[in-house]
């Protein structure tokens, strides 16, 4: 009872695995096989093993044949500006995408190590500091990358009297106010 | 009908069983060429698949239940079918006739 459970399981595995437009011809083959090996002294595991063979190089067969359509539809032209013109769009996507990471790692970069033209003001140039409340950058100009603004624009943005009572060292200070002089006060 | 490019000797007996007959039951296929049916399944579906033989359902009557599969050769494929045969046949007698160089009674014997 169990081997026939067996053999109708691998058998429905088999017929499952066969490409649609073959499968009831192949089940009714494989069940007179089934029926009428012993007879012929082929026994019903090694129809069994036959028909997964068989049920496999189908599938297979029908797969190769789809690819091979799809392939020459496309080569024939039929669609050939269609998926030309994706493939286009798809490499300037890519492109583009690429451009913007490396613009960004760059600016990334830019942002841990200070540049040249930078130096003037070191402080605001502390990546760590960027949002560090007690840092000089953030006190004048709040969470703000201060980076970006030239010596005129944090002036125009944080008054020398900001400055001093943020209370930090006259140098710095000095950066935005030359004139500045604490002893003068 | 398509080429059928590589011929096995497996698909040589099948073509050869398939020649001397009109049309045959694709178990006794398995049983003449003495091959095992997960051989003989997957050649006849390759013929069939390339339009060199036609399956045909049995249509004896008597018989209950599911039906036996037949197979005939179309009569396009013969010619070829023959062809492939002979040289099958002309290479398994000339491997057959060949000497193989082994050592014979402690001598060399190649050719």
């Amino acid at each position: 009872m169990r081997g026939v459970r067996r053999t109708e399981t691998l058998l429905a595995i088999c017929v499952a695995l066969t490409p649609r437009h073959l499968r009831a011809v192949r089940e009714e083959q494989w069940r007179a096989d089934l029926r009428d090996g012993p007879g012929l002294g082929i026994s019903p595991t090694s129809l069994i093993f036959g028909a997964v063979c068989s049920s496999i190089t189908a599938r297979f067969y029908e797969l190769l044949y789809r690819g091979s359509t799809l392939l020459s539809r496309f080569i024939k032209g039929d669609n050939m500006k269609l998926a030309l013109g994706m493939v286009g769009a798809a490499v300037v996507l890519m492109g583009g995408a690429f451009a913007g990471i490396q613009a960004n790692t760059k600016a990334e970069q830019a942002v841990a190590s200070p540049s040249t033209e930078d130096r003037s003001h070191p402080e605001c140039y502390d990546a760590a500091k960027m949002n560090d409340p007690n840092d000089f950058c953030y006190q004048t100009i709040g969470p703000w990358n201060s980076r970006l603004l030239t010596a005129d624009e944090v002036r125009s943005v944080a008054s020398l009297d900001q400055m001093i009572s943020a209370g930090h060292p006259t140098d710095q200070i000095q950066r935005y106010y030359p004139e500045y002089q604490p002893d003068a006060k | 009908m398509e080429n059928l490019g590589r011929v096995t000797p497996a698909t040589a007996l099948v073509l050869e069983v398939l020649l001397s007959v009109d049309s045959v039951w694709g178990l006794q296929i398995v049983k003449d060429v003495g091959k095992k049916p997960g051989t003989v399944y997957p050649i006849l579906d390759r013929l069939e698949a390339a339009g060199w033989v036609q399956g045909e359902w049995d249509s004896t009557e008597e018989r209950k239940g599911p039906r036996r599969r037949y197979y005939r050769l179309v009569a396009e494929a013969r010619p070829l079918a023959s062809e492939y045969v002979k040289v099958q046949r002309a290479k398994a007698l000339s491997t057959a006739s060949r000497t193989s160089p082994v050592m014979s009674e402690g001598q060399w014997c190649g050719a």
